[in-house]
């Protein structure tokens, strides 16, 4: 086990190197000089000399692979260098925005169990019903509905005329969370409860299930020890990639809902041509996406233990 | 079927040998439907109990062993904890008194009861897997034991100690077994009583010794004909396959494959004839032929 996590944690150094260089290579070829940038919002006047003392300033003299290593130095050093506009650390800017995105993928996430865990399972034990095609539809609906416009709906309608929940913002404690979540875990409820749907569907049809039914066990615990514990398996698999998105950040609904997350950062970091921060918060996507692979590879051995994590382990007979 | 015997459905591949095991455990995959008939046991019609009281006769009065035994347990649990599942499912214990059941049964068959018992399925070789399902089975002491071709996959010692092991626990526990089999020797060494198969229907019923030496019905006479210990030397195999259940021929459903079939077959389904004290065949031309004896007699 201590061998094989090791083994992953090797993996994670070339995907990293690799993502920096190329983000590192599509800034430079993008449009935009964040010298310039940098001046007209500072009110200062563009001009040659200007532009380059401002390069200078942010270390952009230097051709491309230099800076990459520097960078990398830095890196290494715990140094993610300092933001184009506010001239803070990149690592404390985006530490600072990290929790805000952790509760709300969180938030999001939960929601999306709490609906598509009973309405997956009870789409695939009523199939071919009313509820079964009611079912279906919504998640269509779900899927289909853009979070901005859902986000909408739910200022206009909910927040604005109770005035219990605050339209914008984090608000005290946790109840500035709901809106955000509910419109983040209603989208991705409805591919869940169909991915749900179909797997149970397919092994409710195996034959072990079958042999339960005739050894006289309840339906309760066929359907959960049996069906759903089979069934999860793939959804977990998705659930790795999903979790990896959601801690980029939601940038549609952070936006809607004025929630100070990472999203946010690094769009407005994309604008401003703000490359350190760029590349602190591709870092942090590279370092999240592994690492929340590697803990799904790790959950299947719970839930399946046919799976083998290196030789020789997980056969005893 | 009576208590303590053990009665063979034989027949060939797609006769419908299983799905009437599952018909009796009312589990019968959909689009399949029970649609008429009954099924006693006790004087009970288990067609007509409710779900939960159906359930509650799975397992612990009428227990199924299927073919594939890799099939018959959840692949991410442990052989352990389905038999205590199953014990749990019908009985209360105290903790600890399933395990010591199960590990009794599966000690009975020969397996190390430790180690299957803390085992994932895949683990086990099909043989210890085979015999788990057996010690599942037998673990609740079941009235009857259906077994659908349980043993056609071990290998010969395994299967005559299976087998065996089957014969002493018919005695000893006051359980019949139902036993599906294709397999004609396996058949006769437990059982006692036989039902030849084809096409959905019962064709011949009575004392598997007496139905083994004198076929009445020329589909058993066909069936045994394409067995080596029945008919040394030459082998006949039956000519064309089982009909499609959906499309079955008016008449008689053997009479496209029957070499003695006659006119009559071709227009009425045969009734159940009792020739002789527990002994009935669906023939045409075994009823003409006693008739005609009858009419000698009497004349």
């Amino acid at each position: 086990m201590l061998k094989y996590l090791a083994k992953r944690f090797l993996t994670l150094i070339p995907v990293l190197l690799g993502v920096t260089f190329i983000t590192f290579i599509l800034m430079d070829i993008a449009p935009g000089d964040p010298a310039e940038i940098m001046l007209s919002r500072r009110d200062i006047e563009v001009t040659p000399e200007n532009l380059e003392r401002a390069r200078e300033a942010l270390g952009l003299g230097e051709p491309l692979p230099v800076r990459y290593l520097s960078w990398l130095q830095g890196v290494i050093q715990g140094n993610l260098g300092t933001s184009f506009t506010t001239g803070e650390p990149v690592s404390r800017e985006i530490i600072s925005r990290l929790p805000a995105t952790i509760e709300l993928a969180a938030g999001g996430l939960a929601v999306m169990f709490i609906l598509a865990l009973p309405l997956g399972t009870a789409a695939a034990l009523l199939r071919g019903t009313f509820g079964d095609h009611l079912g279906r539809l919504t998640a269509l609906v779900g899927a289909s509905i853009p979070s901005f416009y859902l986000g909408l709906l739910l200022i206009t309608y909910i927040a604005v005329p109770t005035q219990w929940i605050p339209v914008m913002g984090r608000g005290e404690g946790l109840i500035g969370l709901v809106l955000p979540s509910i419109t983040l875990g209603f989208g991705l409820a409805a591919t869940y409860a169909r991915l749900l749907r179909a797997n149970l569907l397919e092994v409710l049809q195996l034959d072990f299930i079958r042999s339960a039914r005739s050894r006289g066990l309840k339906e309760t615990v066929i359907i959960g020890n049996y069906a759903l514990r089979n069934a999860l398996i793939p959804v977990v698999t998705l659930l790795g990639i999903t979790m990896g998105h959601l801690l980029g950040g939601t940038v549609v609904i952070e936006r809607i809902f004025a929630w100070p997350g990472v999203g946010r950062l690094a769009v407005d970091a994309i604008f401003d041509r703000n490359y350190p921060v760029i590349q602190g918060y591709v870092l942090l996507m590279g370092v999240a996406f592994v690492f929340l692979n590697l803990l799904i590879d790790i959950s299947y051995r719970f839930l399946d233990p046919r799976v083998k994590m290196e030789e020789g382990e997980g056969q005893t007979g | 079927m009576k208590e303590g015997r053990c009665l063979a459905l034989i027949g060939e591949s797609g006769a419908g040998k299983s799905i009437t095991a599952l018909s009796l455990l009312r589990i019968v995959p959909p689009p399949g439907k029970i649609t008429g008939g009954e099924v006693i046991l006790d004087n009970r019609d288990l067609l007509k109990l409710g779900k939960e009281e159906m359930r509650l006769v799975r397992g612990e009065e009428l227990a199924l062993v299927f073919q594939d035994s890799l099939s018959t347990f959840n692949p991410v649990r442990t052989v352990g904890g389905h038999i205590c599942e199953t014990i749990n499912a019908h009985r209360r214990l105290p903790n600890g008194q399933a395990k010591e059941m199960a590990l009794e049964k599966m000690a009975d068959l020969g397996l190390p009861a430790g180690r299957v018992f803390r085992s994932f399925p895949f683990q086990l070789s099909g043989g210890m897997r085979q015999r788990a399902a057996l010690a599942m089975a037998l673990c609740l002491h079941p009235r009857i034991l259906i077994t659908d071709e349980a043993t056609t996959s071990l290998d010969v010692t395994l299967q005559a100690q299976v087998l065996h092991y089957l014969k002493k626990h018919l005695e000893d526990c006051c359980m019949s077994i139902l036993f599906i089999t294709h397999d004609l020797a396996a058949a006769a060494a437990v059982a006692d009583q036989v039902a030849v198969i084809y096409a959905g229907r019962i064709v011949e019923k009575g004392q598997l010794k007496k139905v083994f030496k004198q076929p009445l019905h020329p589909y058993t006479q066909a069936l045994l004909r394409s067995h080596p210990s029945f008919c040394p030397g030459t082998l006949k195999p039956i000519q064309g396959s089982p009909p499609d259940l959906a499309l079955l021929p008016e008449g008689c459903s053997f009479y496209p494959r029957c070499p003695e079939a006659a006119g009559i077959c071709l227009s009425r389904v045969p009734e159940m004839l009792e020739v002789d004290s527990g002994r009935q065949v669906a023939c045409h031309l075994v009823k003409s032929a006693i008739l005609t004896k009858g009419e000698i007699a009497a004349s």
